[in-house]
């Protein structure tokens, strides 16, 4: 199952998720942030080809065998 | 035989000098370190020299090699550390400001075992900062050059590594490899760098990147040499939670066995679009060497390539972020502008893109494993394009599109950091420029031994890693 793309990341968008993540960005900064961000953004939406809905995460988790 | 000729000698025929007692330690290591003297001010290769303690350990190596204690192949061997692996006493500064004075207090687990096997360190070599680059221009500590043309790049993040290999200012050295950083600036710079598997190298005591995709692995003049150093860092390491508790093979044994009935690939697809027509042309020439040496060679599709380029970006920004978040919401001042950057993106990914990439991941190496059950090998180019000038940020290709050198450079080798599957590059030919091109080897989880033993019989076959650049 894919889900539909989110829409473009905007620079509000991504000032908001500076800010919650704990950034003081100034405005420039922000603006040479949003191209790249906004393109991983992108070409993450395109791994939902890959149909993951069954799929678990790779193992981030293990305990020591026995 | 005169002391440069001497310094470029592959690892193992200065091992089979020491041995012999015909090369002293303390002889060997006075030549490296007059080299340093004299060409790392323009290299800009080694962040720390530790000249003293690296003749006082020779000193002990002589000593016991003269009273009949001899370690093997590594004793009296003076190698250079990328500056991320930390050293008990000798300051590990990650290449960046904010690690400047750190001094640990132990040596990471493939230093100990490397000194365990007798080898001696000269100093720390320089690298990108917090090894999160591919051109090891640092701005804290200097721009690595290429020994080749020192305008170009060494690539990175371990170019100080290479660019000290490839110069002889050391025998051997270790590199980190996160998304292709022990094997771009191999190609870059005329060596063999090897990524192991993941897990089959301990990573205790090397600052992270990605810890997911972090590998460590050895840089070299030569397949040999490379298989050497693999065999005293590998192995289990409890510190390490990723590590495997896989036995280790012996690495030397099969390195000449040859390429008889082994089946390799090319792939159709990925590993050659954008890419110079030199290096295609390289990279074809060799697969046809291999053939002719006896191996089976087919063209496959590998459909996996781009989209685990992009899930292995996404779990390297997203877990480089989340290491570096105290400082980068205390410290952002303390970084050069082009970290700063990527740790910024990594920053404002969501949870769920993490998780989503980890899903990728999963699905690719499942997928990557089926497909690597019809082949031994896959051969690709390490890097599309040969080193590029210092002043250059992107890469036109002659469709009218620009790929930003970092991610150019770094295409082919990020999707083996992502499936954790072990890649080796060996030198495979020269641009009309004279620059090195890099032949891209890939084998299954834990086969260093045939990846070693295809790049061997390669080298073997050919002369390219006979050549030395012009400043060494």
């Amino acid at each position: 199952m894919t889900s539909p793309a989110r829409p473009p990341l905007t620079r509000e968008a991504l000032a908001a998720l500076a800010a919650s993540a704990g950034l003081a960005l100034t405005e420039p900064e922000l603006a040479a942030l949003l191209p790249p961000t906004a393109a991983l953004f992108a070409a993450l939406d395109r791994l939902d080809a890959l149909d993951l809905q069954a799929v678990e995460p790779a193992a981030i988790f293990q305990l020591p065998a026995e | 035989m005169n002391t440069r000729e001497l310094a470029l000698l592959p690892l193992a025929a200065l091992a089979d000098r020491l041995r012999r007692r015909e090369l002293s330690p303390v002889e060997l290591t006075r030549v490296y370190l007059d080299r340093i003297a004299a060409l790392d001010p323009t290299l800009r290769a080694f962040i720390t020299v530790t000249a003293e303690q690296a003749l006082a350990e020779a000193a002990a190596a002589e000593r016991e090699i003269a009273a009949g204690q001899y370690r093997g192949p590594l004793h009296g061997i003076p190698l250079a550390f990328k500056d991320l692996f930390y050293t008990a006493g000798v300051r590990t500064t990650a290449g960046s400001r904010i690690l400047a004075d750190f001094v640990p207090a132990e040596d990471a687990t493939v230093v100990a075992r490397l000194r365990a096997a007798g080898a001696l360190c000269l100093g720390k070599t320089n690298l990108e900062e917090f090894a999160y680059g591919a051109t090891s221009i640092n701005p804290h500590y200097g721009a690595c050059r290429n020994p080749w043309d020192p305008a170009r790049i060494t690539g990175g993040s371990s170019g100080g590594s290479a660019a000290a290999v490839a110069a002889g200012l050391c025998a051997a050295s270790l590199g980190t490899d996160s998304g292709g950083s022990i094997r771009q600036p191999a190609a870059l710079c005329g060596l063999v760098g090897l990524k192991p598997t993941y897990g089959r190298v301990s990573r205790h005591g090397v600052v992270p990147l990605s810890w997911s995709q972090d590998h460590v692995g050895p840089m070299t003049r030569t397949v040999r040499d490379a298989a050497l150093v693999l065999q005293a860092i590998a192995g289990h390491d409890p510190r390490d939670p990723a590590s495997s508790p896989a036995p280790v093979p012996d690495y030397l044994a099969p390195l000449e066995a040859g390429v008889t009935g082994l089946r390799l690939a090319l792939p159709r697809d990925f590993f050659f679009d954008h890419v110079d027509p030199a290096v295609e042309a390289a990279v074809r020439a060799a697969a046809g060497v291999l053939e002719r040496q006896g191996a089976t060679l087919e063209e496959v599709p590998f459909p996996q390539a781009a989209p685990a380029a992009t899930a292995g970006a996404t779990i390297l920004f997203t877990e480089a972020a989340a290491y570096h978040e105290p400082w980068l919401r205390t410290r952002p001042q303390d970084y050069g502008p082009l970290v700063l950057a990527r740790l910024r993106v990594g920053a404002t990914l969501l949870a769920t893109d993490y998780v989503k990439a980890q899903r990728a991941r999963s699905r690719l190496v499942a997928q990557a494993l089926a497909l690597f059950e019809r082949f031994d090998a896959l051969l690709t180019p390490t890097v599309p394009i040969a080193a590029p000038r210092q002043d250059e940020s992107v890469v036109r290709w002659p469709d009218g599109t620009e790929e930003d050198i970092r991610g150019a450079t770094l295409r082919y080798t990020r999707p083996f950091n992502l499936l954790g599957f072990p890649a080796l590059s060996v030198p495979c030919g020269f641009t009309p420029d004279g620059l090195p091109i890099g032949l891209q080897i890939v084998g299954r989880p834990f086969a260093e031994a045939t990846v070693l033993r295809v790049a061997r019989a390669y080298e073997a076959a050919t002369t390219w890693s006979e050549r030395r650049p012009a400043l060494a």
